[in-house]
Protein backbone atom coordinates (compact mmCIF):
# COMPACT_ATOMS: atom_id res chain seq x y z
CA UNK A 1 0.00 0.00 0.00
CA UNK A 2 1.10 3.77 -0.73
CA UNK A 3 0.24 6.01 1.91
CA UNK A 4 -0.17 9.78 1.06
CA UNK A 5 -0.98 12.89 3.12
CA UNK A 6 -4.35 15.00 2.36
CA UNK A 7 -3.86 18.20 4.68
CA UNK A 8 -0.77 19.40 5.56
CA UNK A 9 1.09 23.22 5.76
CA UNK A 10 4.59 24.34 5.68
CA UNK A 11 5.86 27.70 6.88
CA UNK A 12 6.36 28.85 3.65
CA UNK A 13 2.97 30.28 3.32
CA UNK A 14 0.56 29.52 6.56
CA UNK A 15 1.21 32.66 8.63
CA UNK A 16 -1.46 31.55 10.92
CA UNK A 17 1.05 29.14 12.29
CA UNK A 18 3.84 30.74 14.14
CA UNK A 19 5.52 26.85 14.37
CA UNK A 20 4.51 25.59 11.04
CA UNK A 21 7.43 23.42 9.71
CA UNK A 22 9.88 24.10 7.13
CA UNK A 23 9.65 22.31 4.04
CA UNK A 24 13.07 20.20 5.65
CA UNK A 25 11.08 18.84 8.61
CA UNK A 26 8.16 17.74 6.54
CA UNK A 27 10.17 15.81 3.91
CA UNK A 28 12.34 13.94 6.78
CA UNK A 29 9.40 13.35 9.19
CA UNK A 30 7.04 11.94 6.48
CA UNK A 31 9.54 9.76 4.96
CA UNK A 32 10.15 8.38 7.90
CA UNK A 33 6.93 7.49 8.55
CA UNK A 34 6.21 5.91 5.61
CA UNK A 35 4.86 8.30 3.12
CA UNK A 36 5.14 8.21 -0.37
CA UNK A 37 3.47 11.27 -1.05
CA UNK A 38 1.64 14.33 0.27
CA UNK A 39 -0.74 17.08 -0.98
CA UNK A 40 0.07 20.35 0.56
CA UNK A 41 -2.73 22.37 1.83
CA UNK A 42 -1.34 26.03 2.77
CA UNK A 43 -3.65 28.45 3.85
CA UNK A 44 -5.24 30.21 0.86
CA UNK A 45 -8.06 32.54 1.43
CA UNK A 46 -8.78 35.22 4.43
CA UNK A 47 -6.12 33.89 6.88
CA UNK A 48 -3.19 34.64 4.26
CA UNK A 49 -4.64 37.39 2.60
CA UNK A 50 -5.99 39.61 5.05
CA UNK A 51 -2.98 40.19 6.65
CA UNK A 52 -1.56 43.66 6.94
CA UNK A 53 1.45 43.15 4.83
CA UNK A 54 -0.93 40.83 2.08
CA UNK A 55 -3.59 42.92 1.61
CA UNK A 56 -1.67 45.76 -0.74
CA UNK A 57 -0.49 42.41 -2.76
CA UNK A 58 -2.01 42.05 -6.27
CA UNK A 59 -3.75 38.70 -6.46
CA UNK A 60 -0.71 37.96 -9.18
CA UNK A 61 1.81 38.68 -6.33
CA UNK A 62 -0.42 36.40 -3.85
CA UNK A 63 -0.49 33.55 -6.34
CA UNK A 64 3.32 33.86 -7.14
CA UNK A 65 4.59 33.70 -3.01
CA UNK A 66 1.89 30.92 -2.33
CA UNK A 67 3.46 29.23 -5.14
CA UNK A 68 7.22 29.44 -3.60
CA UNK A 69 6.52 27.26 -0.67
CA UNK A 70 5.11 24.64 -3.07
CA UNK A 71 8.47 24.70 -5.38
CA UNK A 72 10.56 24.78 -2.47
CA UNK A 73 8.81 21.47 -1.07
CA UNK A 74 9.15 19.77 -4.34
CA UNK A 75 12.77 20.95 -4.31
CA UNK A 76 13.80 19.07 -1.29
CA UNK A 77 11.50 16.07 -1.66
CA UNK A 78 13.27 15.62 -5.13
CA UNK A 79 12.70 12.24 -6.05
CA UNK A 80 11.94 10.73 -2.81
CA UNK A 81 8.61 11.87 -2.02
CA UNK A 82 5.53 12.82 -3.76
CA UNK A 83 4.44 16.51 -3.90
CA UNK A 84 1.11 17.33 -5.38
CA UNK A 85 -0.50 21.07 -5.07
CA UNK A 86 -3.30 21.64 -3.13
CA UNK A 87 -5.14 24.67 -0.63
CA UNK A 88 -6.75 24.93 2.11
CA UNK A 89 -9.54 27.92 1.58
CA UNK A 90 -10.09 29.57 4.86
CA UNK A 91 -12.81 32.34 5.81
CA UNK A 92 -13.25 35.12 8.41
CA UNK A 93 -14.46 34.65 11.58
CA UNK A 94 -15.10 31.10 11.84
CA UNK A 95 -13.02 27.90 11.77
CA UNK A 96 -14.57 26.65 8.55
CA UNK A 97 -11.54 25.05 6.13
CA UNK A 98 -11.59 23.19 3.03
CA UNK A 99 -9.54 21.71 1.10
CA UNK A 100 -8.64 21.59 -2.71
CA UNK A 101 -7.20 18.86 -4.33
CA UNK A 102 -6.05 18.69 -8.24
CA UNK A 103 -4.29 22.23 -8.39
CA UNK A 104 -2.01 22.94 -10.56
CA UNK A 105 0.30 26.43 -10.69
CA UNK A 106 -1.39 27.46 -13.98
CA UNK A 107 -5.17 26.50 -12.66
CA UNK A 108 -3.68 28.67 -9.72
CA UNK A 109 -2.37 31.59 -11.90
CA UNK A 110 -6.02 31.88 -13.50
CA UNK A 111 -7.68 32.65 -10.52
CA UNK A 112 -9.87 35.61 -9.55
CA UNK A 113 -8.84 35.97 -5.64
CA UNK A 114 -11.39 38.48 -4.87
CA UNK A 115 -14.29 38.21 -3.00
CA UNK A 116 -12.98 34.44 -1.31
CA UNK A 117 -13.42 35.36 2.09
CA UNK A 118 -17.45 35.39 2.76
CA UNK A 119 -18.75 32.50 3.75
CA UNK A 120 -21.76 33.23 2.76
CA UNK A 121 -20.63 33.14 -0.76
CA UNK A 122 -19.36 29.57 -1.07
CA UNK A 123 -21.75 28.06 -3.29
CA UNK A 124 -20.22 30.61 -5.70
CA UNK A 125 -16.70 30.46 -4.67
CA UNK A 126 -17.08 26.48 -5.12
CA UNK A 127 -18.11 27.34 -8.70
CA UNK A 128 -15.36 29.06 -9.27
CA UNK A 129 -13.15 26.50 -7.76
CA UNK A 130 -14.57 23.11 -9.93
CA UNK A 131 -14.50 25.70 -12.95
CA UNK A 132 -10.65 25.46 -12.71
CA UNK A 133 -11.40 22.02 -14.00
CA UNK A 134 -10.93 18.48 -12.46
CA UNK A 135 -10.79 19.65 -8.91
CA UNK A 136 -12.07 18.12 -5.62
CA UNK A 137 -13.26 20.18 -2.76
CA UNK A 138 -13.34 18.86 0.96
CA UNK A 139 -14.55 20.27 4.02
CA UNK A 140 -12.01 20.43 7.00
CA UNK A 141 -12.99 18.47 10.22
CA UNK A 142 -16.82 19.94 10.08
CA UNK A 143 -17.61 20.14 13.35
CA UNK A 144 -14.61 21.27 14.89
CA UNK A 145 -15.33 24.13 17.18
CA UNK A 146 -16.00 27.45 16.12
CA UNK A 147 -17.24 25.74 12.28
CA UNK A 148 -20.09 27.12 11.29
CA UNK A 149 -23.24 24.48 9.79
CA UNK A 150 -22.79 25.58 6.18
CA UNK A 151 -25.14 22.53 5.02
CA UNK A 152 -26.28 23.93 1.76
CA UNK A 153 -23.16 22.86 -0.49
CA UNK A 154 -24.16 19.35 0.99
CA UNK A 155 -27.63 19.06 -0.59
CA UNK A 156 -29.25 17.86 1.41
CA UNK A 157 -32.56 19.39 0.38
CA UNK A 158 -34.81 18.86 -2.58
CA UNK A 159 -33.87 22.34 -4.13
CA UNK A 160 -30.73 21.19 -5.05
CA UNK A 161 -27.71 23.47 -6.36
CA UNK A 162 -25.89 22.70 -9.06
CA UNK A 163 -22.95 19.92 -8.92
CA UNK A 164 -20.30 22.99 -9.22
CA UNK A 165 -21.76 24.44 -6.64
CA UNK A 166 -21.24 21.40 -4.19
CA UNK A 167 -18.99 19.93 -1.78
CA UNK A 168 -17.48 16.70 -3.19
CA UNK A 169 -16.75 14.80 0.45
CA UNK A 170 -15.93 15.74 4.04
CA UNK A 171 -13.10 15.02 6.08
CA UNK A 172 -13.93 12.80 8.47
CA UNK A 173 -10.74 11.99 10.59
CA UNK A 174 -7.82 14.69 11.08
CA UNK A 175 -5.52 13.57 13.67
CA UNK A 176 -4.40 17.30 14.46
CA UNK A 177 -6.90 18.17 17.90
CA UNK A 178 -8.46 15.41 17.56
CA UNK A 179 -10.27 15.19 20.85
CA UNK A 180 -12.14 18.24 19.96
CA UNK A 181 -13.01 17.85 16.28
CA UNK A 182 -16.54 15.98 16.91
CA UNK A 183 -15.82 12.48 14.90
CA UNK A 184 -18.45 10.93 15.76
CA UNK A 185 -20.38 13.46 14.35
CA UNK A 186 -19.05 13.94 11.30
CA UNK A 187 -18.83 9.91 10.61
CA UNK A 188 -22.61 10.34 11.34
CA UNK A 189 -23.42 12.80 8.89
CA UNK A 190 -21.08 11.07 6.17
CA UNK A 191 -22.90 7.86 6.82
CA UNK A 192 -26.48 9.15 6.94
CA UNK A 193 -26.26 11.43 3.69
CA UNK A 194 -23.60 9.20 1.66
CA UNK A 195 -21.52 11.88 1.64
CA UNK A 196 -17.34 10.87 0.42
CA UNK A 197 -14.85 11.01 3.11
CA UNK A 198 -11.24 11.73 3.52
CA UNK A 199 -8.60 11.68 5.84
CA UNK A 200 -6.14 14.29 7.17
CA UNK A 201 -3.06 14.64 9.56
CA UNK A 202 -3.54 18.79 9.36
CA UNK A 203 0.18 18.76 10.25
CA UNK A 204 0.67 22.09 10.75
CA UNK A 205 2.71 22.58 13.56
CA UNK A 206 6.35 21.23 14.83
CA UNK A 207 5.78 17.71 16.27
CA UNK A 208 2.06 17.26 15.39
CA UNK A 209 1.63 13.22 14.67
CA UNK A 210 1.27 12.07 11.34
CA UNK A 211 -1.37 9.54 11.52
CA UNK A 212 -4.15 10.54 8.45
CA UNK A 213 -4.12 10.33 4.90
CA UNK A 214 -5.13 7.54 2.39
CA UNK A 215 -3.74 4.53 1.27
CA UNK A 216 -3.35 3.34 -1.85
CA UNK A 217 -3.29 0.18 -4.20
CA UNK A 218 -0.85 1.99 -7.00
CA UNK A 219 0.96 4.75 -6.73
CA UNK A 220 -0.67 7.92 -7.65
CA UNK A 221 1.35 9.21 -10.72
CA UNK A 222 -0.01 12.76 -10.91
CA UNK A 223 -2.31 15.19 -10.20
CA UNK A 224 -5.15 13.67 -12.33
CA UNK A 225 -4.59 10.31 -10.83
CA UNK A 226 -4.96 11.93 -7.33
CA UNK A 227 -8.67 13.48 -8.17
CA UNK A 228 -9.40 9.87 -10.22
CA UNK A 229 -8.55 8.40 -7.02
CA UNK A 230 -10.57 10.42 -4.77
CA UNK A 231 -13.45 10.39 -7.29
CA UNK A 232 -14.04 7.07 -7.42
CA UNK A 233 -12.40 5.89 -3.69
CA UNK A 234 -10.32 3.82 -4.97
CA UNK A 235 -8.60 4.37 -1.40
CA UNK A 236 -8.45 3.20 2.18
CA UNK A 237 -8.54 5.80 4.87
CA UNK A 238 -5.86 6.03 7.26
CA UNK A 239 -7.20 7.26 10.99
CA UNK A 240 -4.77 6.72 13.81
CA UNK A 241 -1.82 6.02 11.74
CA UNK A 242 -3.69 2.60 10.91
CA UNK A 243 -5.01 1.76 7.55
CA UNK A 244 -9.03 1.05 8.39
CA UNK A 245 -9.98 -1.89 6.42
CA UNK A 246 -13.89 -0.41 6.41
CA UNK B 1 -48.18 14.82 33.84
CA UNK B 2 -48.10 18.66 33.07
CA UNK B 3 -46.74 20.00 29.76
CA UNK B 4 -44.83 23.25 29.30
CA UNK B 5 -43.57 24.92 26.07
CA UNK B 6 -40.18 25.85 26.25
CA UNK B 7 -39.99 27.80 22.47
CA UNK B 8 -42.57 30.33 21.41
CA UNK B 9 -42.78 33.77 19.62
CA UNK B 10 -44.81 35.98 19.53
CA UNK B 11 -45.92 39.22 17.33
CA UNK B 12 -45.89 41.74 20.44
CA UNK B 13 -41.73 41.48 19.91
CA UNK B 14 -40.72 38.94 17.67
CA UNK B 15 -40.45 40.70 14.59
CA UNK B 16 -40.32 37.12 12.84
CA UNK B 17 -44.21 36.25 14.38
CA UNK B 18 -47.64 36.37 13.62
CA UNK B 19 -48.94 34.23 16.59
CA UNK B 20 -51.36 36.90 18.57
CA UNK B 21 -51.27 36.20 22.50
CA UNK B 22 -55.01 34.84 22.41
CA UNK B 23 -54.07 32.74 19.30
CA UNK B 24 -51.29 31.45 21.74
CA UNK B 25 -53.45 30.72 24.35
CA UNK B 26 -56.26 29.04 22.42
CA UNK B 27 -53.71 26.60 20.59
CA UNK B 28 -51.91 25.54 23.27
CA UNK B 29 -54.64 25.27 25.76
CA UNK B 30 -56.16 22.80 22.39
CA UNK B 31 -53.20 20.69 22.63
CA UNK B 32 -53.19 20.22 26.63
CA UNK B 33 -50.68 22.17 27.43
CA UNK B 34 -50.42 23.63 31.19
CA UNK B 35 -47.92 26.97 30.47
CA UNK B 36 -45.77 28.22 27.96
CA UNK B 37 -42.58 30.15 28.59
CA UNK B 38 -42.72 32.81 26.17
CA UNK B 39 -39.45 33.08 24.53
CA UNK B 40 -39.33 36.22 22.24
CA UNK B 41 -36.29 37.03 20.39
CA UNK B 42 -33.85 39.51 22.42
CA UNK B 43 -31.27 40.81 19.54
CA UNK B 44 -29.78 43.59 18.14
CA UNK B 45 -32.56 43.35 15.30
CA UNK B 46 -35.62 43.37 17.30
CA UNK B 47 -35.05 46.68 19.04
CA UNK B 48 -33.42 48.49 15.48
CA UNK B 49 -36.51 47.44 13.70
CA UNK B 50 -38.91 48.99 16.25
CA UNK B 51 -36.69 52.06 16.80
CA UNK B 52 -35.50 51.24 20.17
CA UNK B 53 -32.23 52.70 20.99
CA UNK B 54 -29.64 50.35 21.90
CA UNK B 55 -28.05 51.96 24.88
CA UNK B 56 -31.34 52.43 27.63
CA UNK B 57 -31.32 49.12 28.77
CA UNK B 58 -34.74 50.41 30.82
CA UNK B 59 -36.77 51.11 27.39
CA UNK B 60 -35.50 47.55 26.34
CA UNK B 61 -36.81 45.91 29.23
CA UNK B 62 -40.19 47.27 29.40
CA UNK B 63 -40.51 47.08 25.72
CA UNK B 64 -39.71 43.30 26.18
CA UNK B 65 -42.35 42.48 29.18
CA UNK B 66 -44.78 43.80 27.78
CA UNK B 67 -44.94 40.50 25.03
CA UNK B 68 -45.36 38.49 27.93
CA UNK B 69 -47.65 40.96 30.29
CA UNK B 70 -50.06 40.25 27.01
CA UNK B 71 -50.10 37.04 26.86
CA UNK B 72 -50.47 36.59 30.32
CA UNK B 73 -53.51 38.75 30.50
CA UNK B 74 -54.70 36.63 27.74
CA UNK B 75 -53.61 33.66 29.74
CA UNK B 76 -55.78 34.70 33.07
CA UNK B 77 -55.69 31.25 35.00
CA UNK B 78 -55.96 29.03 32.23
CA UNK B 79 -52.16 28.50 31.31
CA UNK B 80 -48.86 29.26 33.42
CA UNK B 81 -47.37 31.60 31.66
CA UNK B 82 -43.47 32.25 32.26
CA UNK B 83 -41.08 35.04 30.68
CA UNK B 84 -38.23 33.40 29.02
CA UNK B 85 -35.98 34.91 26.15
CA UNK B 86 -34.18 33.96 22.78
CA UNK B 87 -31.17 36.13 22.89
CA UNK B 88 -28.70 36.32 20.47
CA UNK B 89 -25.60 38.58 19.95
CA UNK B 90 -23.97 40.33 17.40
CA UNK B 91 -21.17 39.15 15.10
CA UNK B 92 -22.75 34.99 15.38
CA UNK B 93 -25.96 33.63 14.40
CA UNK B 94 -26.17 31.34 17.53
CA UNK B 95 -29.65 31.43 19.32
CA UNK B 96 -29.63 30.87 23.12
CA UNK B 97 -32.63 30.31 25.05
CA UNK B 98 -32.93 31.05 28.55
CA UNK B 99 -35.70 30.42 31.49
CA UNK B 100 -36.67 32.46 34.34
CA UNK B 101 -36.39 35.74 33.01
CA UNK B 102 -36.72 38.60 35.26
CA UNK B 103 -36.41 42.72 34.72
CA UNK B 104 -33.42 42.86 36.61
CA UNK B 105 -32.03 39.64 34.50
CA UNK B 106 -32.80 42.18 31.36
CA UNK B 107 -31.38 45.41 32.61
CA UNK B 108 -28.00 43.66 33.69
CA UNK B 109 -28.37 41.57 29.57
CA UNK B 110 -28.58 45.24 28.09
CA UNK B 111 -25.72 45.79 27.07
CA UNK B 112 -24.78 42.54 25.60
CA UNK B 113 -25.60 43.62 22.35
CA UNK B 114 -22.06 43.50 21.17
CA UNK B 115 -19.53 40.77 20.12
CA UNK B 116 -19.92 39.84 23.67
CA UNK B 117 -18.77 36.68 24.72
CA UNK B 118 -21.52 33.97 25.83
CA UNK B 119 -19.44 33.08 28.66
CA UNK B 120 -20.43 36.44 30.12
CA UNK B 121 -24.01 36.22 29.38
CA UNK B 122 -24.53 33.22 31.18
CA UNK B 123 -23.03 34.32 34.25
CA UNK B 124 -25.36 36.80 33.82
CA UNK B 125 -28.42 34.38 33.52
CA UNK B 126 -27.34 31.93 36.21
CA UNK B 127 -26.73 34.91 38.86
CA UNK B 128 -30.07 35.80 38.40
CA UNK B 129 -31.75 32.41 38.91
CA UNK B 130 -32.35 31.49 35.30
CA UNK B 131 -31.25 28.47 33.20
CA UNK B 132 -29.56 29.18 29.66
CA UNK B 133 -29.71 26.27 26.68
CA UNK B 134 -28.04 26.32 23.03
CA UNK B 135 -31.22 26.65 20.94
CA UNK B 136 -30.77 24.24 17.34
CA UNK B 137 -26.86 23.82 17.69
CA UNK B 138 -26.70 22.10 14.40
CA UNK B 139 -29.10 24.63 12.42
CA UNK B 140 -27.95 25.76 9.15
CA UNK B 141 -24.93 28.65 9.98
CA UNK B 142 -24.97 27.74 13.75
CA UNK B 143 -21.68 27.87 15.09
CA UNK B 144 -20.63 24.64 16.62
CA UNK B 145 -19.31 25.44 20.17
CA UNK B 146 -16.63 23.42 22.76
CA UNK B 147 -18.14 20.63 24.39
CA UNK B 148 -16.28 22.10 27.74
CA UNK B 149 -18.96 24.93 27.18
CA UNK B 150 -21.89 22.31 28.63
CA UNK B 151 -22.65 20.98 31.84
CA UNK B 152 -22.27 16.97 31.39
CA UNK B 153 -24.79 14.90 33.45
CA UNK B 154 -21.59 13.05 35.00
CA UNK B 155 -19.71 15.98 36.25
CA UNK B 156 -20.78 18.53 39.06
CA UNK B 157 -22.78 21.32 38.09
CA UNK B 158 -20.89 24.85 36.78
CA UNK B 159 -22.82 27.87 36.41
CA UNK B 160 -20.20 29.23 34.31
CA UNK B 161 -21.50 26.52 31.57
CA UNK B 162 -24.35 26.31 28.99
CA UNK B 163 -27.70 24.15 31.22
CA UNK B 164 -28.09 21.90 28.47
CA UNK B 165 -29.06 22.25 24.61
CA UNK B 166 -32.16 22.27 22.71
CA UNK B 167 -32.28 18.71 21.04
CA UNK B 168 -35.13 18.53 19.07
CA UNK B 169 -36.55 22.32 17.32
CA UNK B 170 -39.92 21.69 15.50
CA UNK B 171 -39.18 24.53 13.61
CA UNK B 172 -36.63 23.60 11.52
CA UNK B 173 -36.91 22.26 8.16
CA UNK B 174 -34.05 20.44 7.25
CA UNK B 175 -33.23 16.67 7.47
CA UNK B 176 -30.21 16.89 9.62
CA UNK B 177 -30.27 19.02 12.69
CA UNK B 178 -31.86 17.85 14.98
CA UNK B 179 -30.55 14.16 14.37
CA UNK B 180 -26.94 15.88 15.05
CA UNK B 181 -28.49 18.22 18.33
CA UNK B 182 -29.55 14.71 19.65
CA UNK B 183 -26.25 12.87 19.04
CA UNK B 184 -24.42 15.68 20.32
CA UNK B 185 -26.15 15.77 23.61
CA UNK B 186 -25.89 11.59 24.04
CA UNK B 187 -22.17 11.45 23.51
CA UNK B 188 -21.13 14.52 25.61
CA UNK B 189 -23.83 13.52 28.32
CA UNK B 190 -25.35 16.79 28.09
CA UNK B 191 -29.20 17.88 29.56
CA UNK B 192 -31.59 18.76 26.60
CA UNK B 193 -35.02 19.83 25.83
CA UNK B 194 -37.53 20.24 23.21
CA UNK B 195 -39.25 23.13 21.93
CA UNK B 196 -41.77 23.73 18.77
CA UNK B 197 -40.14 27.44 17.93
CA UNK B 198 -44.03 28.27 17.71
CA UNK B 199 -44.36 31.54 15.63
CA UNK B 200 -47.50 31.71 13.40
CA UNK B 201 -51.02 30.38 13.42
CA UNK B 202 -50.07 27.58 11.97
CA UNK B 203 -47.00 26.56 13.64
CA UNK B 204 -46.60 22.94 15.27
CA UNK B 205 -46.94 22.35 18.91
CA UNK B 206 -44.91 19.63 19.56
CA UNK B 207 -42.09 20.37 21.86
CA UNK B 208 -41.83 21.39 25.53
CA UNK B 209 -41.26 19.55 28.36
CA UNK B 210 -43.01 17.55 30.70
CA UNK B 211 -43.36 18.37 34.49
CA UNK B 212 -44.33 15.55 37.59
CA UNK B 213 -46.63 18.25 39.05
CA UNK B 214 -47.75 21.76 37.84
CA UNK B 215 -45.10 24.65 38.82
CA UNK B 216 -45.59 26.45 41.57
CA UNK B 217 -44.06 29.59 39.67
CA UNK B 218 -41.53 30.75 37.10
CA UNK B 219 -38.53 29.94 39.45
CA UNK B 220 -39.88 26.57 40.58
CA UNK B 221 -40.19 25.88 36.91
CA UNK B 222 -36.64 27.11 36.46
CA UNK B 223 -35.45 24.83 39.66
CA UNK B 224 -37.21 21.58 38.04
CA UNK B 225 -35.36 22.14 34.94
CA UNK B 226 -31.91 22.59 36.10
CA UNK B 227 -32.37 19.44 38.36
CA UNK B 228 -33.33 17.47 35.49
CA UNK B 229 -36.82 16.50 36.86
CA UNK B 230 -38.98 16.25 33.51
CA UNK B 231 -39.33 14.20 30.61
CA UNK B 232 -39.09 15.36 26.63
CA UNK B 233 -42.37 16.50 24.64
CA UNK B 234 -41.89 14.59 21.21
CA UNK B 235 -44.05 15.46 18.76
CA UNK B 236 -46.71 16.48 22.36
CA UNK B 237 -46.02 12.93 23.81
CA UNK B 238 -43.88 12.41 26.79
CA UNK B 239 -40.89 10.56 25.64
CA UNK B 240 -39.08 9.07 28.20
CA UNK B 241 -38.47 8.64 32.31
CA UNK B 242 -37.81 11.88 34.39
CA UNK B 243 -34.26 11.59 35.41
CA UNK B 244 -33.25 9.36 33.09
CA UNK B 245 -31.16 9.85 30.25
CA UNK B 246 -32.31 7.76 27.18
CA UNK B 247 -32.19 10.20 24.34
CA UNK B 248 -33.30 6.85 22.25
CA UNK B 249 -35.16 5.01 24.67
CA UNK B 250 -39.24 3.44 23.71
CA UNK B 251 -41.61 6.18 22.66
CA UNK B 252 -44.45 6.35 25.56
CA UNK B 253 -47.55 8.10 26.05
Amino acid sequence: MYKYELHLSTKDFAPKYSDAPSAEEVVENYLKAGYSGIVLTNPWGYQPFKRSDYIYKSPKQLTEEYLEGYYKLKNVAGKELDVFLGAEVTFKHCTNEYLVYGLTPEKLAEFDLSGIYSLKKIPDIFARIHALGDVLIYQAHPFMPYSRVVEEVYQLRPAVRPLEQRIDGMEVYIAKDEEKANHFLTKKWARDYNTPTISGSGYSSVGDRIAGGIATEEKIKDNSDLVKILSNEEYKLISGGEIQNV
Amino acid sequence: MFKYEMHVHSVDVSPCASATAEQLVERFLEKGYTGINLTNHWNPGVFKNRGLTEKNAEELAEYYLNGYRRLKEAAGDKLDIFCGMELAMKGCSNDYLIYGVTKEMLLDLGPYFGYGKIEDVIKIVHSHGGVIFHAHPYRMWMTVLPDHLYNKEDEPYDPDKFDGIESINYGSNDRYSNDMALDFAEHYKIKTITGSDYHNKGGKPYGGVFLPRRAKDMADFVDMIRRGEYALSRMGYYWWEIGDFHPKARFKQ
